[in-house]
């Protein structure tokens, strides 16, 4: 029993460390959070001493693992990474959509237009 | 999860005013809202929206341009990447949209799509197209009060909700995916919303209730606009086949 427990700590260990490269946020703190549980439970049932030094690493790992996971989503802002392809391809929308513009209202009711006034009152 | 930042949009988008006249949108606001996507009961920062309002202009008319766009995070694009860009052209007056163009890349899924409204002949004109197949053009009917999904996403704004008793519910009509759809937008109260960069604001509750299979739940999409006359949207949540979500409001330059 004590085995089994000490072996699937170290898979959700495994599974948290692996956590920490993916981008699932708090969600690697499922597997961490087992893995303390389990790790708790190996190192009570484990005799004093020599026995509950294995339980104490995997604790402190599962403890560390809780710890990044928290840090990184508490502490580290979420960016959007600068896009050129996307910048251009908005500028270039934007072009071609000025184009089809003048193209297609020649065909469209403008009833309800202003075409001279320069837009609207601005807000708060 | 493709459609996951589409119906987060489209909760928002969902919600429609009539095309009452515009004192609440102007050229040259920016709203940014952070994405979430709920996985195993935890909310997961998935993407940024981004809604930016431009004047434009041509040389017969003055033209309303609304862009919004959905980015995932820097540390998704390995394994999921976004990159979305839905943008109308409207009448700056009541907002009625004269061109809408959807371009979506979400994965492996790639997507354009073009409407050409016409309300002298009551038609819109679609233009869809996809990669490896061939572009496909209709030109179909359509009520007088259809709009696309981000003129309904603007066009809320610009609705009167004090003249809406509470429990109160209107029915609107958004052409999206090439079909009309009737969207029902329910007024649940007010309430005092924590608002981001905006602070503690008085919001409008609202459920977005649509004949689809998109959104799933009773009152379960919500979203809430602020009271004043900005009628920000600060918070808004969203449940799908694929699960729920929420976008939050994150910063605002509004225009000078």
């Amino acid at each position: 029993m004590k085995k089994f427990l000490f072996v699937t700590s170290i898979i959700f260990i495994a599974i948290s460390i692996a956590f920490l490269y993916l981008p699932l946020g708090t969600i690697g703190l499922i597997p961490s959070i087992i893995a303390l549980i389990l790790s708790l439970i190996v190192f009570f049932i484990s005799a004093k001493g020599e026995e509950q030094k294995k339980p104490k690493v995997l604790l402190a790992i599962s403890i560390l693992t809780i710890a990044i996971i928290i840090g990184k989503s508490t502490f580290i802002e979420e960016e959007i990474a600068v896009d050129k392809a996307f910048e251009e391809k908005m500028e270039q929308s934007e072009e071609e959509n000025i184009q089809e513009l003048e193209n297609e209202l020649e065909d469209l009711d403008l009833e309800g237009f202003d075409l001279e006034e320069d837009s609207l009152e601005i807000q708060e | 999860m493709k459609h996951v930042l589409v119906l987060g949009l489209s909760l928002a988008i969902s919600l429609l005013g009539f095309c009452q006249e515009n004192i609440t949108i102007a050229g040259g606001e920016k709203l940014v809202f952070n994405a979430s996507y709920s996985m195993s009961g935890l909310m997961t920062q998935l993407a940024q929206v981004t809604m930016e309002t431009a004047d434009i202009k041509t040389s017969s008319a003055t033209l309303l341009h609304l862009k919004c766009t959905a980015v995932t995070f820097s540390k998704w694009d390995s394994f999921f990447k976004i990159r979305d860009l839905y943008e109308s052209y409207v009448n700056p007056k009541n907002l009625k949209p004269v061109m809408h163009k959807r371009d979506i890349e979400e994965g492996t899924y790639k997507k354009q799509m073009k409407y050409v409204f016409n309300s002298k002949t009551g038609t819109v004109k679609i233009t869809s197209s996809k990669p490896n197949k061939p572009t496909k053009e209709t030109q179909p009917k359509i009520t007088p009060s259809t709009i696309d999904v981000v003129s309904l996403l603007y066009q809320v704004r610009t609705t009167d909700f004090s003249a809406i008793p509470v429990g109160g519910t209107k029915s609107f009509t958004l052409l999206f995916d090439e079909k009309e759809l009737a969207v029902n937008i329910k007024l649940l109260g007010k309430e005092v919303m924590n608002s981001g960069p905006l602070g503690k604001k008085e919001c409008y509750k609202l459920s977005v209730s649509a004949k689809t299979d998109k959104l799933k739940g009773k009152d379960q999409n919500l979203m809430w606009l602020t009271t004043d006359r900005s009628r920000m949207p600060v918070y808004m949540k969203f449940n799908i086949p694929v699960g729920t979500g929420e976008l939050i409001l994150k910063s605002v330059a509004s225009p000078k």
